[in-house]
Order: C-alpha cells, then sequence, then structure tokens
C-alpha cells in the first residue's frame, strides 16, 4: 500500500490470529508520508511510491539512505499508462508500469546491497491491492524484446511470490525495479465479469503496452540508458571519430573553414584547444547514436539502400585477389 | 564519373575534403540529425542476361548511405575519415605516401590493406577525383619490348635492351615522351611467361611491347597500359592461362574490375583480343592430354559465376563460348603446359603462329 500511495486510503483492516507475542500487524498501518503532486493521476502516485521504496532500500530502511541515494536524481524513472479505451465490457481497464534503474556505488554499505541482485522482484496491484501477478502479465513480460533495451532475460518464476525476472550480466550496483497496477477506471462501481481469456489478451497487451512505455520513457529521459549492444559498440567509435573529424578542422590550414565549423559546432574559435573541440564533436556524435537508438526497430532495420549491399558481396567472388601491392600472385607462378 | 583525364590540382582536392567535412558537421548539428554520408555504387556488370541492364554505362547504379545506425557502417566511416586526414595533409605539404605506408599509420584499425584501398576508392568516388590524392601504389607491372619514355624527366629507354624487364611507373601523369617501333602489343597473365619471352630474346625477334601485370593487374600497370595503347594505336593482345583465373584477369583488362568499377571507362581495353590458350590448342598444337588437368570444385563453382556476368553474352559471346566449353570438358590448361614440346615453343612457334591472325578471339 505504501508503494500505491493512494492519498484517500485512510485505513487498512488487519486480522490478528491470536499471536500472544504481539501484534504482527504492528506496521501495517502507517501514515503515508505527505507527499505532494502536482497532478492527481495515480501513475504519480505510483512512481512517487516506488521511488521511496527504492530509496529505502525496499522499505527495509524507515528513512531514504541518503548514503547510497544522495538525491532522487540518482534514480532513471520511466512510466507508461495503457487504457483499454474501446468500447465493450474491457472498456475502462487500465495498466500503470514504474520502472526504476539504480546503481548502488562500489563502496557501498553491505546492508544497503539488494537481497536479489541480478533479480527485479516485480511488484503487481490489482484494483488498489498487493497480489501475486497474474499469468497474463507475467507471459507480457516475458515476451518483451528485452534486448531492445540492452537487457537479457535469463530465467523468470512466479512461485508463490511476485514475479522474479533474472537478468544476464548485469552491471555491478545496477538494479531493476518494476511495479504493476491494474485497475478499473470506475473502480469499484464498474466491476464487469469478462470471460477468461478475453481479459487475459487484454490484460497481457496492456501490460505489453504499459511496460515498454515506460521503458522508452525511461529512455528518453536518460542518456546512455537502455542502449542496445550494437548501439554500445557503435557509441565506442565516437571518440576516434571525433578525434579524426577535430583533426579534419584543426589541420586544415584554411582559418576560414575552421571558423566556419567550430561556428556550426556553438565554439569560440579564439584559443580554443582541441580537445574541446573533440569533446563536443563526441557528445555530438553520441546524441545522434542515442536518437538512432530511440528510433523503433523498424526503421532500423529497413536500412535505406538503394543497392542491395548483397549484391556487392555475391558478385565479388572472383575479386579476392586485387589492386594493389598486397594482391596474391603467388598462383601464377 | 567526372574529373575524366584532367588532373585536379591539389587545391581543388583540398577544397572537396573541407566541403564533405563541413557536410558531416553540418548533418551532426542539426536538430533532428540526419547523419548520412552518399557515396555512389558503380558496377561493371550483373547477372542480368537479359541484355537490358545498364552495366555498360558509366553512371553510378545506386547509392550506399553510410549512416550511425549499424556498426560495419561506423567502421568504414571510421577508416574513411582517417584515410582522409591522412591525404589531406599530404596534399597540403605537397608529400606523397604509398597505400601501404597509409596501412601502417593505423594497422590495428585498418587490419588490411584492402580496408585502406577501399577507403581510398571511396574517397576517389565522395570527391570525384581520379588519383589526385598524392597516394601512390608501388607498381608491380612489368614491361619490355620496343618503348621508350619519360617518367618524372627520367628517361627509360626500354629499345637499348629490349629483353630487360622495366617496371611500370606508377605516377602515368608524368610519362611523356612515349615512343615506340612496335607492332603489337602483347600482355601476359604471369611474370613466369614474361621471364620465359625475356629468356627466349622474345623482343629481339618480334618487334613489340610485352607487359605482365603478374597476376591481377594493378592500377598504375593498367593505366598505363591504356596510355601507351592510345598514344601508339597498336593491337593488343593477351595471353592468359585457360582457367577461371586466367579468364577474370583477361576481363579485367578488357572491361575493369568492379572495385575499379568508378573509374572503369577509363581502365578498360576495348580492342583487347584473346590470343589463348585454348583448350583447343591441346589438339591443335599435338600436345600430351595431360597437359589438362581437371578443374577442382572451386574452378567450377568460379567459372559459373564467370558466366553469369552480363557484359560477356552481349560484348564477347565468343569469350563465353570458350569458358562454356571449360566447364563442360572440365578441365584447364596452363601456358607452361606448352613446354611438353621446348622450352622455347611458347616464343617460337605459339605465339607467332597465333599472331598471323589465325587463330584468335
Amino acid at each position: 500500500m505504501r508503494i500505491l500511495m493512494i492519498p484517500k486510503l485512510a485505513i487498512e483492516i488487519g486480522i490478528d490470529h491470536g499471536d500472544p507475542s504481539g501484534s504482527r500487524y504492528e506496521d501495517i498501518i502507517q501514515a503515508i508520508q505527505c507527499v505532494s503532486l502536482s497532478s492527481d493521476s495515480n501513475i504519480e502516485y505510483l512512481k512517487s511510491g516506488l521511488e521511496d521504496y527504492v530509496l529505502k532500500h525496499n522499505h527495509r530502511l524507515h528513512n531514504i539512505c541518503h548514503s547510497c541515494f544522495p538525491d532522487r536524481e540518482h534514480l532513471k524513472v520511466g512510466t507508461g499508462v495503457a487504457c483499454c479505451s474501446k468500447s465493450g465490457r474491457n472498456a475502462g481497464q487500465v495498466l500503470e508500469a514504474v520502472i526504476i534503474i539504480s546503481q548502488l556505488s562500489k563502496s557501498t554499505s553491505p546492508s544497503c546491497i539488494p537481497v536479489c541482485c541480478g533479480k527485479t522482484e516485480v511488484l503487481y496491484y490489482k484494483d488498489f491491492s498487493p497480489c501475486l501477478i497474474s499469468r497474463p502479465s507475467l507471459n507480457a513480460l516475458t515476451s518483451i524484446d528485452w534486448k531492445s533495451y540492452g537487457l537479457t532475460l535469463r530465467s523468470y518464476s512466479d512461485e508463490n511470490s511476485d514475479a522474479l525476472l533474472e537478468w544476464e550480466n548485469l552491471p555491478l550496483g545496477f538494479h531493476i525495479d518494476i511495479v504493476l497496477h491494474r485497475y478499473q477506471k470506475q473502480y469499484p462501481s464498474a466491476i464487469v465479469m469478462l470471460p477468461a481469456n478475453q481479459k487475459d489478451t487484454t490484460e497481457r497487451s496492456l501490460t505489453r503496452k504499459a511496460v515498454k512505455l515506460a521503458l522508452d520513457n525511461l529512455k528518453e529521459k536518460n542518456a546512455g540508458v537502455l542502449l542496445t549492444a550494437q548501439t554500445l559498440k557503435i557509441r565506442s567509435y565516437a571518440p576516434d571519430l571525433a578525434r579524426t573529424l577535430a583533426g579534419l578542422i584543426l589541420s586544415s590550414n584554411d582559418s576560414n573553414f575552421q571558423g566556419e565549423c567550430l561556428s556550426l559546432l556553438g565554439l569560440q574559435p579564439q584559443k580554443i584547444k582541441s580537445e574541446a573541440v573533440e569533446n563536443c564533436i563526441k557528445e555530438r556524435l553520441l546524441s545522434v547514436i542515442d536518437l538512432n537508438d530511440r528510433k523503433p526497430q523498424r526503421n532500423q532495420e529497413a536500412t535505406p539502400y538503394l543497392f542491395d549491399d548483397r549484391f556487392y558481396k555475391e558478385h565479388n567472388c572472383l575479386d579476392d585477389y586485387e589492386e594493389g601491392e598486397e594482391a596474391d600472385s603467388s598462383l601464377y607462378l | 564519373m567526372e574529373g575524366n583525364n584532367s588532373i585536379s590540382r591539389p587545391s581543388d582536392m583540398l577544397i572537396r575534403i573541407r566541403d564533405f567535412t563541413r557536410s558531416i558537421i553540418k548533418g551532426m548539428c542539426k536538430e533532428q540529425s540526419s547523419f548520412v554520408v552518399h557515396i555512389d555504387r558503380f558496377r561493371n556488370y550483373c547477372t542480368d542476361s537479359s541484355g537490358h541492364c545498364c552495366c555498360s554505362s558509366y553512371t553510378a547504379k545506386g547509392k550506399e548511405l553510410i549512416t550511425l545506425q549499424r556498426e560495419c557502417h561506423v567502421h568504414r566511416l571510421d577508416v574513411l575519415l582517417r584515410v582522409l586526414l591522412i591525404v589531406q595533409q599530404l596534399l597540403q605539404e605537397n608529400k606523397h605516401g604509398s597505400k601501404r605506408d597509409i596501412f601502417y599509420m593505423h594497422p590495428s584499425v585498418f587490419r588490411e590493406q584492402s580496408v585502406v584501398d577501399r577507403a581510398i576508392n571511396d574517397i576517389c568516388i565522395l570527391l570525384q577525383c581520379r588519383h589526385n590524392l598524392n597516394v601512390v601504389s608501388v607498381g608491380k607491372g612489368l614491361v619490355m619490348g620496343w618503348l621508350r619514355f619519360s617518367e618524372a624527366g627520367r628517361i627509360f629507354d626500354c629499345i637499348n635492351s629490349p629483353n630487360s624487364a622495366h617496371p611500370v611507373p606508377v605516377n602515368v601523369e608524368e610519362v611523356k615522351d612515349i615512343m615506340s617501333v612496335a607492332k603489337y602489343i602483347l600482355i601476359v597473365e604471369k611474370e613466369s611467361v614474361f621471364q620465359r619471352l625475356s629468356n627466349d630474346q622474345f623482343c629481339k625477334k618480334n618487334q613489340c611491347i610485352v607487359i605482365t601485370g603478374r597476376g591481377y593487374p594493378d592500377v598504375p600497370t593498367r593505366r598505363f597500359l591504356r596510355l601507351i595503347i592510345e598514344k601508339l594505336c597498336l593491337p593488343t593482345y593477351c595471353l592468359v592461362d585457360c582457367d577461371p583465373y586466367g579468364f577474370d584477369i583477361l576481363t579485367t583488362y578488357r572491361f575493369g574490375s568492379m572495385q575499379m568499377a568508378f573509374d572503369a571507362k577509363f581502365l578498360r581495353i576495348s580492342n583487347i583480343q584473346w590470343i589463348g590458350v585454348f583448350i583447343s590448342d591441346v589438339d591443335r598444337f599435338s600436345l600430351p592430354q595431360h597437359c589438362l588437368l581437371p578443374l577442382t570444385n572451386e574452378d567450377k563453382s568460379r567459372t559459373e559465376a564467370l558466366l553469369r556476368r552480363c557484359y560477356l553474352e552481349r560484348e564477347v559471346p565468343e569469350w563465353r563460348l570458350e569458358l562454356e566449353l571449360l566447364l563442360q570438358r572440365g578441365v584447364k590448361f596452363e601456358i607452361e603446359a606448352l613446354s611438353a614440346h621446348s622450352l622455347s615453343f611458347l616464343s617460337e612457334v605459339y605465339v607467332p603462329s597465333k599472331l598471323k591472325g589465325e587463330l584468335q578471339m
């Protein structure tokens, strides 16, 4: 409930099983810290709730861990909301997703290290109550192309607990938190009994959409995060490309040309150092590369060749020994 | 491809390099970045057997779009820009460097010489220039015979010693004062055949020029050959092994290579005549059957690929028939097999009989 941060929720009823050692629900009714949010939307509360959850190390602490998180900006957050707006029995279904990426430093205290390293416990809420993740939502999570976000899902499980996603090769200290909340917009008055398969399909597609929106939102707000493996390789070329381009500009014996290029880059020509030019070009290149990474995959695959590269490769089968000093002429002697 | 035979000055090249660099910086700085480098694509053959292809024209057949979306593109761009920076320095300092020199400046990035060669071709296409980048090749061609010329003020008098090999000049632009009393030019595929003719004093007995590219001819060899043919207006004959490699070398002289397709118009030799060796020569010259070697599977697949080239049917159908015969018979035949009669059979009998106009293509 502390994650949902529902401002109007006042009371939660718990039943004591008669444990003579004391109430087992000592903490169950807890004042939610007053959070002033500009928006009245549930997603903002959900986001705030998950941020608190992460900043307090999964609520193991009562207060924010300032040693790990000097400020909230250390968290990288993405949100996504998918609604079923079609008319009919599914209308009003909403699925909200919040994803937070946090990175702890190498000097983190052992008590701050997450219990499940390399794993994400997916918190799931339905109609404002915590519950076990539904099968359609779990299927949706496992069907997402995580590689297009630079992540590789190794395995998942959901036995008697929240769903657990296990990742491959997460950097040290890197952690992903996910919360999903499915509800009916006009709750509780608009609960409709739907055929099971219809509900499942709707929930699966809503979950997929909301999670992808959250991932895209996170990428858009945080440069260099959730990049595909190919983008990371391309980024590695940026320093060399920048150095060469800076060389082409600064080693030119045409000062007007130098001035024009520096002006295009937004740099002052006077007393400019090559390192500054390189860094500027590198940042521009990285910006282009990251922008390409955020483009839909179908656009990246449809490479705009006007001449298919495969043709060139097929018809060069005899041109292995060609041109230049290194042509192998030993076959002919 | 512009530029034809006129030489662009270094200052022109430097302007083009600056224009190209400026366009990259502009593309990178646009709000919705459109970082794309367009490189014209040239080809001198395809596999369209209908005869309706446009390979015989020298225009670009499409464009390659180099972006920052694929790693192979980015690597190609990295190589191209590194070579371009070196070229800019060479032009500004009025120095020359070889392709091999350039390779050793960044060997871990370039990895192979062919990568540098391709980058230089890309730059020639981008800047629409021909070999004016102050980048030179170490030529591997050889020439001998009744020819005299000068290169950068140095005189090469092959006539004084017509059976001595001279290296083909690399800076063809600086070749001048070409003089010859030769009656024809003979191109031979291999250095071994060139040496055979030299040892047999072929040019003393036959008033000709003999040239070899020592396998696949490099650009300086092809440019030099084209130059002397144009200047001297001599018939040109070609002698290659009867196998897929030999045939491919023949077509390189005749039609140009795919790698240099952008410059094919100025490198190809349209009036070349193929004098041998042919499968039929075995019977014609009563050579033993063991001179014919079986084609390997690789030879067969290469021959099949050659047969698909569009220009064969269109322009040299008789060459294509000979190649088909090679594939049908499943055998190949090397020039050296002529030594089955005698070492000098090539120079004293075979070539002279071919040049009498009886047995050519």
